[in-house]
C-alpha cells in the first residue's frame, strides 16, 4: 500500500518542520536524532533556512484501518526562484499537503503552488499550520481556501512546532490521496526526478517507478541517450540512503549504477530495461533560466576545475546552464543561466563552498533582443555584446507578469514602487475587503535585483510577490560602459533604460570608487555611453604604506603582517595595471 | 655562521602603559615581582650563556629598562659579562624615558659600561604627550638630556612620533626644531600605528581624528629635510644619525645577523631559527621558577623565506640591498629568486638598481610595504 505524497507551502509557513514531525511520528528518524529539519540536507539549505534540492523520504506508518502504509513524502523547495524543482517533485506524487500559515493566510506562492499541483492533477489536503501561535485565525483561512475552490472546513488544524495535529495529516494521506496507478507487471518505466552526485558512487538518479519492477543486477536504460548501465543497487531514502532487495511500481527511491558522466543521466528522463522498447514518460516542464552572468575563475588555472564543478552542479539543478564565453577583463569563464538571483547566489557559495573556488561573478543580466529589418533577431545575454543601434533597429527586453498581493493599505506605496520600475499597470483586485491582488507588467531587469526587498520594506514585510516570463517589449536601452584608468572593463558594462543611465552611473562609479582600493597611482573611474562619459570619479594615489617599527628584533610578525597584505591583494584580479576586488563586479547590483 | 653576537635582553615593565602601546610592557605591580622577573632573567642568561660568543652589541629594551636601580642593573650587566663574551667596544644600549633620567642613574649607567641611551621623547608639546597618556612632560627632556650628556654618553638616539591625533604640521616642525637643537647623534621617528587592542584603537573607532595621509606625507618630508639640514642622515626606513652614529644593534636585525633575546616576549634569530619566549612577564618568571623553558615558539626558516627576509630587511636600509652579498647568502642571483622584480619596482617608481645595489626611492620608502609584497615567496 503506497502513498506518494509532497508538501508545497508559501516559504515560512511550516512546510520544513511538518515534515519533521511526520519522520518523528512514523518512526523514520528518532526524536532524539531530529536535527531540525532534517530533509534540507545541504549545509547551506540549513543556513538559509531554505529548501533547494527536492528530497524524498519513504516512511512506513501503520494506520487506523489496521494497514501498514508506505508513504513517500517528497520535499519540495520554497523560494519563487525555485517553482521548477516543484514542478519535476510533483510528477513523482498522487497528492499534496496544501500548508498555509494559519496566521498569515493564503499568499501568493500557495496560490502559485497549488495552480502547479492541479494542473498535475494531484489531490489537495489543505492543512492550516501555526495554530499555536497568538495571531492565528483558521476561519479566516478556511473562508480562503474556500475562495480557492478547495474545501475549506475539511483543512486539517495543525502546529507542526508542536506536534498537534500530525496523527490527523497521516489519516488524511492514507485515506485521501489516491494509491498509484502503475502496473507492476509491465515492463520497466521510471522517471528520473532528481538526481544527485555521489563523489563515490557516481551519479544517483532519483526514482518514481511507474511501470514494472528494478532490482540490482539488472540491466538498464536511459531512454534519450540510449545509454546502458548495470544497476548495483537500488534503495529509499530513510531519510538516509539504504539498499532495499527492489524497487516496486509505484515506489519512489534510488539506483546505483557507476555512472560516471553526468550527461547520462539527466533530469526528466525515464529509464526502462536494457534492450526492451518503451515509450518515454514525459511532462517535465524544462527549467528556463532568466538570469545570466559570468562566472570567472580568479585565477585562471582553475578554470578547468570551474567547468567541472559547473557540470557537478548542473547534474543536481537542471535549471543552470552555462557556456564558454571569454572576457577582455576576465580571461576564460562561464556565462551561467539562473532562474533568478537566489538561485544565482546559491550556486556561487556552493561552488566557493563545496569545490574551494575563488570566483568573480559579474553583475546578472537578463536575454536581451536585437531586431535589425531583414535579419533574424539576435539575442544578448552578455550587455558588452550589445552592438550599437543603428537606424531602424530596435532592442527589446523581457518582461514579467507580475501579481503582487498584500493588504489593502499597502496599495499605494507598492504601485508607487511599480511606477518606479518602469512597471505597466494590468489590474488592482480585491479577493476578500483586506488583500488586494495587483498585476503588472515589469522588466524583468526591474524586478531583478532589489524589488523583491522593497515589496518587503514598503509592505512592512506583507506584500508576496509571483511572476512568470510575459514576452519582449521594446525599449529605449543602452549599453553603459565602465572604464577604469581609461580602459573599458567589458565585465563591467551593463545594460539600462535610457532615462535610468544617468543615475545608474553615477551610483556605480561612486560604488567603485569606494571599492576599489587605492593603487601606486591614481585611477580614474568612468562610464560612458559610447564615447561620452556620463559619470566619473577618481581613485586616489596611495602616499604611503610602511610598517617603520620593527621592535626587539620580532621579524616573523613583520613578515606575517607583510602576508596578509599580499593575500588580500591576491584576492584582487589584476586588470591592466589596476587591481579590482570581486566585489566590484557585482557593484552594479548594489545601486538602485 | 658568524661567531659575533648580539644580545636583547627584555624589561617588560612601565610606570604607566601609553594608549597607543602594544608592546610587550605594562606597570609594575611591586618590588617583589621586579625582583622575581630579574631572577629569571638572570636565570635565563645563565642558561644561555655561549662564553665563546663575541658580543658586539647589547640592547636593554622593554618597557622601561630606566626604571631599574643601578644596583639592579649592575647585576644583571654581570651576569651578561659571565655568560658571554662582551666585547670591550660593544654598543650597550639602554632604553629611557625623560623622567627616569637624574644626574646620578646617568653616571651610574656610564659606570657600568652603557655607552649609548635611546630616549623617548616622542613629542614636544605637553598636550600631546598627555594624550598620549606619557608619564613625562617636555620639561624634562632637556634636563634628561643634560644628565646624560654630562655622565659622558657620548650616543645619544631620541625617539618621536608623527602623525599623532590633534598634531599639527607646526607642532611637528617644532619637536623636530627642539630634538635637532639637542644635538643628538641619532633619531628615531616613526608615524604613530593604531594597533589593534589598544586604548587608541577604541578612541579612533569612537571618532578621534588622526592627521591624513597627505598630512602624514608632509611630516615625513619635514622629518626628512630637518634631519638632513642637522647633519643627520636618514639610513633606514625611519632611522637617522650622523655618520659613524648608525645603531649597531638595529643593524643587525636588518642584516640578519645573529642576535639573541632574553627576558619575555624577547625575540633571537641564530642561523636560519627564529624564535622567542612566552609574551606574559608572568607565565615567563612561573616557567624560570619551575625550572622550565620560557620557550614559546620558533621557526626554522625555509630557503624561500630566508630569501624573502634577506631582501626586505636589505631593503629597509637606504644603501639597499647588496646584489652581490645576495648571491652569496643565498646562493642564487636576485633576478632569480624574484623574476622581474626589480623591472616592476623600478617602472613604478619604488626602487632603483644602480651600481650592483637594489635601493628604495624616496617614494619607496613612504611605500615600503608595497615593495616588499612583491619578495614574498
Amino acid at each position: 500500500m503506497i502513498r506518494n505524497f509532497c508538501i508545497i507551502a508559501h516559504i515560512d509557513h511550516g512546510k520544513s518542520t511538518l515534515a519533521d514531525r511526520l519522520l518523528e511520528r512514523t518512526g523514520t528518524v528518532a526524536p532524539r536524532q531530529m536535527v531540525d529539519q532534517v530533509l534540507d540536507q545541504m549545509e547551506l539549505e540549513r543556513e538559509r533556512g531554505i529548501t533547494i534540492k527536492a528530497q524524498a523520504v519513504r516512511m512506513e506508518y501503520q494506520a487506523r484501518d489496521g494497514r501498514r502504509y508506505e508513504l513517500n513524502l517528497i520535499d519540495t523547495p520554497g523560494h519563487v526562484d525555485f517553482n521548477y524543482e516543484v514542478s519535476r517533485a510533483l510528477l513523482a506524487c498522487e497528492g499534496a499537503l496544501l500548508v498555509v500559515d494559519a496566521s498569515q493566510g493564503v499568499q501568493a506562492q500557495t496560490v502559485a503552488n497549488l495552480y502547479l499541483a492541479l494542473e498535475q492533477g494531484l489531490t489537495i489536503i489543505p492543512v492550516i499550520n501555526k495554530i499555536d501561535l497568538s495571531g492565528a485565525d483558521p476561519e479566516r483561512v478556511r473562508r480562503q481556501l474556500d475562495e480557492l475552490g478547495l474545501p475549506g472546513e475539511e483543512a486539517l488544524l495543525v502546529s507542526a512546532k508542536e506536534g498537534r495535529g500530525i496523527e490527523e495529516v497521516l489519516e488524511a494521506v492514507v485515506e485521501r490521496v489516491p494509491g498509484p496507478s502503475g502496473n507492476p507487471a509491465a515492463p520497466l518505466r521510471a522517471l528520473v526526478f532528481d538526481s544527485r552526485f555521489d563523489p563515490y558512487r557516481g551519479v544517483i538518479p532519483y526514482l518514481r517507478l511507474v511501470d514494472g519492477e528494478l532490482a540490482a543486477g539488472q540491466r538498464v536504460r536511459f531512454l534519450s541517450t540510449g545509454r546502458e548501465f548495470q544497476v548495483d543497487e537500488v534503495g529509499v531514502f530513510r531519510p538516509e540512503p539504504r539498499p532495499v532487495s527492489r524497487l516496486v511500481a509505484g515506489e519512489v527511491g534510488y539506483l546505483a549504477a557507476s555512472i560516471k558522466n553526468l550527461r547520462d543521466a539527466r533530469v526528466g528522463d525515464t529509464v526502462a530495461a536494457a534492450g526492451a522498447a518503451a515509450q518515454p514518460l514525459s511532462g517535465f516542464r524544462p527549467a528556463v533560466p532568466m538570469v545570466f552572468a559570468g562566472i570567472y575563475p580568479v585565477n585562471a588555472d582553475e578554470y578547468d576545475l570551474l567547468r567541472e564543478a559547473l557540470g557537478k552542479l548542473q547534474l543536481n539543478d537542471a535549471a543552470l546552464s552555462f557556456e564558454p564565453e571569454t572576457s577582455v577583463a576576465l580571461g576564460f569563464g562561464f556565462r551561467c543561466g539562473f532562474l533568478g538571483l537566489l538561485h544565482l547566489d546559491v550556486v556561487q557559495e556552493r561552488l566557493e563552498r563545496e569545490y574551494g573556488l575563488s570566483l568573480i561573478t559579474t553583475a546578472p543580466s537578463v536575454t536581451y533582443r536585437v531586431v535589425a529589418p531583414g535579419e533574424e533577431q539576435s539575442e544578448v545575454t552578455n550587455p558588452s555584446s550589445l552592438p550599437e543601434r543603428l537606424p531602424g533597429w530596435s532592442f527589446e527586453e523581457p518582461y514579467v507578469a507580475a501579481t503582487v498581493m498584500a493588504p489593502t493599505a499597502f496599495v499605494g506605496p507598492l504601485m508607487e514602487l511599480c511606477q518606479e520600475r518602469r512597471g505597466l499597470f494590468q489590474n488592482l483586485e480585491y479577493p476578500d475587503p483586506q488583500r488586494a491582488r495587483l498585476s503588472y507588467l515589469l522588466p524583468l531587469a526591474e524586478i531583478m535585483y532589489d524589488f523583491f526587498d522593497q515589496l518587503k520594506s514598503r509592505s512592512r514585510g506583507y506584500a508576496t510577490l509571483d511572476y512568470q516570463l510575459a514576452g519582449y517589449r521594446e525599449t529605449d536601452l543602452v549599453k553603459v560602459d565602465v572604464l577604469l584608468n581609461g580602459e573599458v572593463v567589458d565585465a563591467l558594462s551593463f545594460i539600462v533604460h535610457r532615462d535610468k543611465a544617468q543615475s545608474r552611473a553615477r551610483q556605480l562609479v561612486e560604488r567603485l570608487r569606494e571599492l576599489i582600493p587605492r593603487q601606486l597611482f591614481e585611477v580614474p573611474v568612468q562610464a560612458a555611453i559610447g564615447s561620452r562619459v556620463i559619470a566619473r570619479e577618481t581613485v586616489r594615489a596611495v602616499r604611503k604604506d610602511v610598517l617603520a617599527k620593527c621592535y626587539g628584533g620580532d621579524v616573523t610578525r613583520k613578515r606575517k603582517l607583510l602576508e596578509k597584505q599580499k593575500e588580500g591583494k591576491r584576492r584582487m584580479k589584476q586588470l591592466g595595471s589596476v587591481e579590482v576586488p570581486q566585489e566590484a563586479f557585482m557593484a552594479v547590483l548594489k545601486v538602485e | 655562521m658568524s661567531e659575533e653576537l648580539s644580545l636583547y635582553l627584555h624589561f617588560p615593565f612601565c610606570r604607566s602603559k601609553c594608549i597607543y602601546c602594544d608592546f610587550n610592557s605594562r606597570p609594575l605591580r611591586d618590588g617583589e615581582e621586579l625582583n622575581a622577573y630579574l631572577a629569571a632573567l638572570a636565570g635565563e642568561v645563565r642558561r644561555q650563556a655561549m662564553p665563546a660568543r663575541r658580543v658586539v652589541s647589547i640592547y636593554l629594551g622593554g618597557g622601561t629598562p630606566s626604571l631599574l636601580g643601578a644596583g639592579q642593573l649592575a647585576a644583571l650587566l654581570e651576569e651578561v659579562r659571565r655568560s658571554f663574551a662582551v666585547d670591550r667596544a660593544a654598543e650597550i644600549t639602554l632604553e629611557a624615558n625623560p623622567g627616569t633620567v637624574s644626574g646620578e642613574a646617568a653616571r651610574a649607567w656610564a659606570d657600568l659600561g652603557v655607552n649609548r641611551v635611546s630616549l623617548g621623547v616622542q613629542a614636544f608639546q605637553d598636550r600631546l604627550l598627555a594624550l598620549l597618556g606619557r608619564a613625562h612632560g617636555v620639561r624634562e627632556v632637556a634636563s634628561s638630556v643634560e644628565a646624560l650628556r654630562r655622565a659622558g654618553i657620548a650616543n645619544l638616539n631620541l625617539d618621536l612620533i608623527y602623525q599623532l591625533p590633534g598634531q599639527s604640521l607646526e607642532d611637528w616642525r617644532e619637536s623636530l626644531r627642539r630634538a635637532v637643537v639637542l644635538a643628538p647623534e641619532h633619531l628615531s621617528a616613526y608615524p604613530l600605528q593604531v594597533e589593534k587592542g589598544t586604548p587608541l584603537a577604541a578612541l579612533v573607532r569612537r571618532g578621534l581624528g588622526l592627521p591624513s595621509e597627505e598630512e602624514g606625507l608632509r611630516m615625513e618630508q619635514e622629518l626628512v629635510e630637518t634631519a638632513r639640514r642637522a647633519g643627520l642622515e636618514r639610513y633606514e626606513i625611519a632611522n637617522f644619525a650622523r655618520p659613524g652614529c648608525q645603531c649597531r644593534h638595529n643593524r643587525r636585525y636588518w642584516e640578519r645577523l645573529d642576535y639573541l633575546g632574553l627576558g619575555a616576549g624577547a625575540h633571537s634569530c641564530i642561523g636560519e631559527r627564529r624564535f622567542w619566549n612566552v609574551r606574559s612577564p608572568d607565565v615567563y618568571t612561573r616557567r624560570a621558577a619551575a625550572g622550565k623553558s620560557p620557550r614559546g615558539g620558533g621557526e626554522r626558516l625555509s630557503p624561500g623565506t630566508r630569501r624573502s627576509e634577506v631582501a626586505i630587511l636589505g631593503l629597509r636600509l637606504t644603501e639597499g640591498l647588496s646584489l652581490a652579498a645576495f648571491r652569496e647568502r643565498c646562493g642564487m642571483e636576485l633576478e632569480q629568486a624574484f623574476p622581474g622584480v626589480t623591472r616592476r619596482l623600478g617602472a613604478v617608481g619604488l626602487a632603483v638598481c644602480r651600481d650592483g645595489r637594489l635601493r628604495l626611492s624616496r617614494r619607496g620608502l613612504s611605500l615600503a610595504n608595497r615593495a616588499f609584497v612583491e619578495f614574498l615567496p
